[in-house]
């Protein structure tokens, strides 16, 4: 008799029927060097022999085979690795989700080519584990090896995503702790499903990381496709042989994350909904041991290197050294951080703005189409950029930083908008129509009722991308424009040439720097699933 | 409350955007009047002190962009392929020759007759004078000294398919730098036909095919392979650094393969007489001085300059550079590559 009648849906507005349409060129801005990409290896008049060379006989499919090898192995460690160390985080305790997720992403921003040279330093013949590999009859230069230590690079996206389910759904639930249900018969009834399904969408993720790695495997002489390509566009001069074998690898890749972003987020849907509470804690000394087992963990994959990188640099004021002579790429890196990472934030709002606006209307955007860019080499997309920067109006401004940066913001919108997308698309759409209702302003409603509460989502967002700016090389090293190289670019091309401490204090230089970003990161993260949960009761 | 709110959200922004601004503004407002852009593929080491010099020189402001060793993804060559319509590029100032022929024949590069050119060897000047040569390295065996004794040495390339040393050896993938213009050169010595049966053994004989000279180096530096095929400057990087390791000429009798620095002027390039100024530099004796006396031992070429004293001077086969033709080598690199992919050179095996 007095239920409440939902609020009509009103027309879109006119700032509103604006940023619908600008979020439709941006998503078609962001896809443009991509597309180029795509062209210059059809568009040329040899484009389909290129093809035919790599896909018509076994070539690409050898690499494509070798390269999908080495990632699943390397998969299949990581999320291993990271289920045993999120079970034992989890049950030993919630707190300390935060430091475990945090420390396990730290190898990330250390460049694959210096984790590389440490783990050959520690496991090489002569190395303080070279030893022990060789009495099991293995060598640093071997796959197993590579595998641990791409495993061990990117493992921390399988904690990060693994860590977000634990918590919201291996809390027991009250049937369970009314009734005595044995936690092992609920999950097999409830949490089988949903594990694997999220398991699978977190081992897709990490493989499509470790298949783009290609400095690792090279470092340590396991082919993959990345020199192919190498060969092609530096030995042969040949772009478009290099697009022609990078560009169906990175349709595998879009599949792999269409599939990952349909697993997970059938899994999100049905542990979102669940009523959780905590789960009792461990006794004293089974949290002991789940302790220790998590320390030695971290120590192994994140000490080691570090120890050997310190041990190398010599002294902080090595460190200090190295930042001054690298003052230059310092600032060119900050500054490209403080253009770009912004930008991204504020492209991807309006993007994620209309996802979810369309999610809730079931209207039709091709805004999910830039996730397209996240899924593809970043070298693919800076042969693109350079193909653009030869047209105008690019052209006007290719011997500036602003092709780099637009590569910049083109590479990490789609991570911003998946991001802004997963903690918006339950925002209530009423709040804004009753604003409107009252008679205030878009610009008064968008100020006082959207930014307070999506603060510290933008904020994080923008947060995410400078550190993946800052620690970005591939595309850097293509669209870099004369004088104005990064951080990334000189370690790089100092690596096999500068004495081994000058290296070793830069990484570490650029790990104390990349830091307390992290760490600023997943503090607002906290703060954005604290916010969350403040709503949604 | 909200008022605050929206003037410390402004008064960021504000902030922010005048910290772009006025870092463009000063970048700018230093800018000397003049500028030369030079594409350099020596190490970012060696060459950075060397054009900041230059700028402290001239007052020409010098915005370069440096290869990186490790990937070869930056194909500066294809940078410069991709802009050859409307080049960025003043000087391009290469760490070997067949890449810069190479440009020379697709019509890149400028005529430029340095004055300093007439000090260098007709051998290591281009008939056009789009190019010159300077400041080379050397391809050397490296061996590790704890491994190999001295009268074990290998001698030559040959030795790296003997049996006897099966999982022992190493090169650089060849296809790319100063190792795929080694090749070039057996090519042009050996025939096709060799040069295919050796890379054959080669596979066969499981030597290790590394990213790069210097992971070469590494290798046998760290003991994983007992010695290797690299150049002198990365040679040289591990013996200062106190590595095991020593070098020998490959076939020294027969002379050793050079492969000098070239620098060229791009064609059309927007400051031209900046870059002339650069190369003018770049072949002074001052800078051949410096790389020789520098971490990566470059042996100068200027004939007025032979009383330079490098770490090399008294390797067997090091005053007899191996003759080649840089022309034809350029021009067969197409079919040196196809022979290295037939060989599998480009895949584990």
């Amino acid at each position: 008799m007095f239920a409440a009648k939902s609020p009509p849906l009103a027309l879109p507005s006119a700032p509103a029927r604006t940023l619908n349409i600008l979020a439709e060129l941006l998503v078609l801005l962001c896809l443009l060097p991509l597309v180029a990409a795509a062209i210059e290896s059809v568009g040329l008049s040899s484009g389909q022999s290129k093809y035919a060379h790599w896909w018509g006989t076994l070539r690409g499919w050898e690499a494509l085979w070798k390269t999908m090898q080495l990632a699943s192995l390397a998969t299949l460690v990581a999320i291993g690795l990271a289920w045993v160390l999120v079970t034992l985080t989890v049950h030993c305790s919630r707190r300390w989700a935060f430091p475990v997720a945090l420390l396990s992403c730290l190898p990330m921003p250390i460049p694959s080519s210096t984790l590389a040279t440490t783990w050959i330093v520690l496991a090489g013949r002569q190395g303080p584990l070279g030893k022990v590999l060789a009495g099991v009859g293995l060598s640093v230069y071997s796959i197993p090896a590579a595998t641990m230590i791409l495993a061990m690079r990117y493992f921390g996206i399988a904690v990060g995503i693994l860590m977000v389910y634990h918590l919201r759904s291996l809390a027991c639930l009250p049937a369970e702790r009314v009734f005595r249900i044995s936690r092992f018969t609920t999950a097999l009834r409830l949490r089988l499903q949903p594990a694997v399904r999220i398991t699978a969408a977190a081992g897709l993720i990490v493989m499509l990381f470790c298949m783009n790695d290609h400095i690792i495997p090279g470092m340590l002489l396991i082919t993959t496709y990345g020199p192919q390509i190498m060969i092609q566009y530096s030995a042969l001069l040949d772009p478009a042989g290099a697009a022609a074998l990078a560009v169906p690898i990175a349709g595998v890749g879009m599949g792999m994350v269409i599939l990952a972003l349909l697993l997970g987020r059938r899994c999100w849907s049905q542990t979102e909904k669940t009523h959780v509470e905590q789960n009792p804690p461990g006794s004293p000394a089974q949290r002991a041991i789940a302790a220790a087992l998590i320390a030695i963990i971290l120590v192994v994959v994140l000490g080691a290197p570090v120890v050997v990188l310190a041990q190398r640099a010599g002294s902080f004021s090595a460190m200090g050294q190295a930042v001054y002579q690298a003052r230059r790429q310092a600032w060119q890196t900050l500054y490209c951080v403080a253009i770009a990472s912004p930008i991204c934030s504020v492209f991807a709002a309006v993007l994620a703005g209309r996802w979810v606006r369309c999610r809730q209307t079931g209207a039709f955007t091709a805004v999910p189409l830039v996730l397209l860019n996240l899924t593809i080499p970043a070298t693919l997309l800076g042969i693109g950029g350079i193909e653009l920067s030869q047209h105008w109006p690019l052209r006007m401004i290719r011997s500036s930083s602003w092709p780099l940066i637009l590569a910049y913001v083109a590479r990490f919108i789609p991570l911003a908008t998946l991001f802004f997308f997963v903690i918006w698309r339950n925002d209530s759409a009423v709040r804004n129509p009753a604003a409107k209702v009252h008679g205030i302003t878009p610009w008064r409603t968008m100020f006082y009722l959207t930014w307070p509460r999506r603060r510290a989502s933008v904020l994080a967002v923008t947060v995410l991308c400078g550190l993946l700016i800052a620690t970005e090389l591939e595309m850097s090293i293509l669209l870099a424009a004369p004088g104005e190289a990064t951080l990334g670019i000189r370690l790089y091309t100092l690596i096999h040439t500068a004495p081994d401490s000058v290296v070793s204090a830069l990484t570490l230089a650029i790990l104390a720097l990349v830091g307390p970003g992290i760490v600023l990161f997943m503090f607002l993260l906290a703060r954005v699933q604290t916010q969350r949960g403040v709503r949604t009761q | 409350m909200y008022g605050d709110r929206l003037r410390v959200i402004v008064a960021m922004i504000v902030g922010i955007s005048a910290v772009i601004v006025a870092t463009g503004c000063s970048d700018k407002g230093e800018q000397p009047r003049k500028t030369v852009v030079v594409y350099t593929c020596l190490d970012q080491i060696y060459a950075e002190p060397i054009l900041e010099e230059f700028r402290r020189r001239t007052n020409i402001e010098v915005r370069a962009v440096y290869d990186a060793e490790a990937a070869k993804t930056t194909g500066l060559v294809n940078r410069l392929i991709a802009r050859r319509d409307e080049p960025d590029c003043d000087v391009f100032w290469n760490n070997e020759i067949i890449q810069t022929e190479r440009l020379a024949q697709m019509g890149l590069l400028a005529r430029y007759v340095s004055p300093q050119a007439k000090r260098f060897p007709a051998q290591f000047r281009d008939e056009q004078d789009r190019w010159t040569g300077f400041a080379a390295r050397m391809r050397v065996i490296i061996y590790n000294t704890q491994m190999i004794s001295p009268h074990k040495v290998p001698k030559g390339m040959g030795d790296f398919t003997l049996p006897k040393w099966r999982s022992q050896a190493a090169i650089a993938r060849p296809f790319f730098g100063t190792t795929l213009t080694h090749m070039a050169v057996l090519h042009q010595k050996w025939g096709p036909n060799r040069l295919s049966d050796y890379l054959a053994d080669l596979r066969a004989n499981d030597v290790a095919l590394c990213l790069g000279n210097a992971t070469v180096r590494d290798m046998v530096a760290a003991g994983e392979r007992a010695f290797g095929l690299t150049d002198t400057d990365d040679a040289h990087a591990a013996m200062l650094d106190g590595k095991p390791v020593d070098v020998v000429v490959p076939d020294a009798d027969e002379g050793s393969v050079l492969i000098p620095n070239t620098v060229a002027l791009i064609a059309n390039c927007p400051h031209p007489q900046a870059g002339k100024k650069l190369i003018d530099y770049l072949l002074s004796p001052e800078v051949e001085r410096r790389l020789a006396r520098g971490r990566s031992a470059q042996i100068p070429l200027a004939t007025d300059l032979a009383d330079v004293k490098t770490p090399w001077d008294k390797l067997a086969g090091r005053n007899k550079a191996m003759n080649f033709d840089v022309h034809q080598a350029a021009a067969a690199i197409p079919e040196v590559v196809a022979l290295l992919i037939k060989a599998r050179m480009d895949r584990d095996r």
